[in-house]
């Protein structure tokens, strides 16, 4: 596998062949996170593509000392995201995403909390805990500085956790620490 | 500590990061910091459940080929790449906008402002147009001569072109001409041209002007601005070193006699090419020179070094220094006069062909 920086030459260099592996290869968790970031499954293809596809076209803006190609996808994925969503009219973004977000995870009690969190605290709790991402690969993703990152996710794990011990006194089930 | 004081911390410790030895031994201490820590141990386990038990479709296959804009991506990676703020990009790159069109302006005014032409002069006769290199305040380009031999060498035409004013785009020029016809001897004598009579004409860039000629033919002239004049007008006509096979040059010569320069004809200049091409010049104190390519009666050999012409006259050694190569071939002929009638010494220095400066090739 190439590194960050020879796959980055060769997809600015037109490299299609490149370029389709590595798409390949991201799209389909990309999607997993612009789905419980945008709550809609076709929101989230449309947003996936058009990031690749935005990429593939002017691919600018990656340095490679500044973190991993991943990292920076998932930053241009979650800036198209919030794009999308500034163009949506109030009223339909209120209404569409507490809806749309009861449908990723149904039974999960931790599906429903992470969409009540914002948009930001979701994005930084999925890419830290699922993704995996360094403090400095979410500083770059979330165009925040790192001493930042540390107080977001704090508060972002315990507006989930607040959230998530409230459903479950709300619906009397027992909480089992694993 | 207090438990706020350490709370974040506890996401800290999640995240694999060290902590203040305060805090951690306040956490060591505090059931409630240790449950919220294991709480948020669980959140981050939960998540990671619940996004494996999402099934991660492969994408659909798409075909990248031949989409990239490489021009907007040229462009956008230089501004993605920017070292310096856009401000004084922006600022930098409306001087450049300004500084191109300035010069755009410069280059327009240059025409308008340029006291240089050069002028295309057409005798209708099938062969090039003769150009005419015209400069005020240049003395060796304030006029220039053109004309024509008739092909039965019968007669010959001259004509002294001279530059007088500018009028915004137009010039105005002089124009002196004399139709010469040859004696019993074939000969055709030397008349200054600056006896006769001068036509006056405006001559706009790009537009052709016709001149009646005395002869009855037409001239027809073509001017075009020109930011200057060869510093040899010689060199202008042909503007390679090295004069053409059949070409004779004189570029201000000096001539020398024995070691001691009797003679300096700096800032004339002729040129000539052609069949039997021939040139005269003419030091008061030395007498009259004639040259050419191919030996003519009383003729001797000189030798061609570049812009030197050597020869030897009456046990003399003479040594003419030229601004350019003289000739192409490393021999010409040189005939000396030591004495010339008045009415001969029209000018001091004359090319062409050879019927045309009096100059009889053959007996």
């Amino acid at each position: 596998m190439l590194e960050d920086e020879e796959l980055w030459n060769r997809i600015v260099g037109g490299d299609a062949r490149q370029f389709s592996g590595w798409y390949q290869m991201q799209a389909p968790r990309l999607k997993i996170f612009l789905r419980h970031l945008l709550g809609s499954e076709q929101v989230a293809e449309d947003v996936m593509q058009e990031t690749f596809t935005q990429i593939w076209r002017r691919p600018v803006g990656y340095e490679a000392g500044r973190g991993s190609l991943r990292a920076w996808l998932y930053g241009a994925a979650r800036r198209r995201a919030a794009e999308w969503r500034r163009k949506q009219k109030p009223e339909e973004a209120m209404e569409s995403e507490p809806a749309q977000a009861s449908g990723i995870e149904r039974s999960s009690m931790l599906a429903d909390a992470m969409a009540r969190l914002s948009a930001e605290q979701r994005t930084l709790l999925w890419l830290r805990e699922v993704e995996g991402h360094s403090y400095q690969e979410l500083a770059e993703i979330l165009d925040i500085p790192v001493s930042t990152v540390r107080s977001r996710l704090h508060a972002a794990r315990e507006a989930l956790r607040q959230l998530w011990l409230g459903n479950q006194k709300a619906k009397g089930e027992g909480y089992e620490v694993r | 500590m207090k438990c706020a004081e350490v709370s974040e911390f506890l996401s800290a410790l999640c995240d694999g990061e060290t902590i203040p030895r305060e805090a951690a031994l306040h956490i060591a201490e505090c059931v409630e910091c240790q449950q919220q820590l294991s709480e948020y141990t669980a959140i981050g386990v939960e998540l990671r459940r619940m996004a494996s038990l999402e099934v991660a479709e492969a994408a659909p296959v798409r075909s990248w080929g031949g989409q990239q804009n490489r021009l907007a991506l040229w462009w956008q990676k230089g501004v993605a790449t920017m070292r310096i703020p856009r401000v004084a990009f922006g600022m930098l790159v409306l001087c450049l906008v300004l500084v191109g069109t300035r010069l755009a302006v410069v280059e327009v005014g240059a025409h308008s402002a340029s006291n240089a032409v050069k002028i295309a002069v057409d005798f209708g006769l099938g062969s090039a147009p003769q150009p005419c290199y015209l400069q005020q305040g240049n003395r060796k380009a304030h006029d220039c001569s053109v004309g024509t031999v008739a092909q039965n060498g019968k007669s010959s035409s001259s004509y002294s072109i001279f530059l007088k004013q500018f009028d915004g785009a137009r010039f105005q020029l002089e124009v002196r001409g004399l139709v010469q016809r040859a004696d019993e001897r074939g000969i055709i004598s030397p008349i200054p041209i600056m006896s006769q009579p001068a036509h006056e004409l405006w001559l706009t860039p790009g537009q052709a002007v016709e001149l009646p000629l005395a002869n009855g033919d037409k001239m027809k002239l073509v001017g075009e601005w020109i930011d200057h004049t060869s510093a040899f007008m010689t060199l202008a006509a042909n503007p390679t070193i090295d004069p053409n096979a059949n070409e004779l040059r004189f570029a201000s010569p000096m001539l020398v006699r024995d070691g001691r320069v009797v003679g300096d004809l700096e800032g004339f200049e002729c040129r000539s090419s052609g069949q039997q091409t021939a040139a005269r010049l003419y030091y008061p104190k030395a007498g009259r020179f004639s040259f050419a390519l191919e030996p003519f009666p009383g003729a001797l050999e000189a030798t061609v070094r570049d812009s030197r012409v050597i020869f030897s006259v009456d046990g003399q050694q003479y040594m003419l220094i030229n601004g350019t190569p003289v000739a192409r071939g490393e021999k010409i002929w040189v005939l000396r006069e030591a004495k010339i009638p008045p009415q001969e010494r029209v000018s001091p220095i004359a090319c062409g062909n050879a019927r045309s400066i009096g100059l009889p090739l053959q007996q």
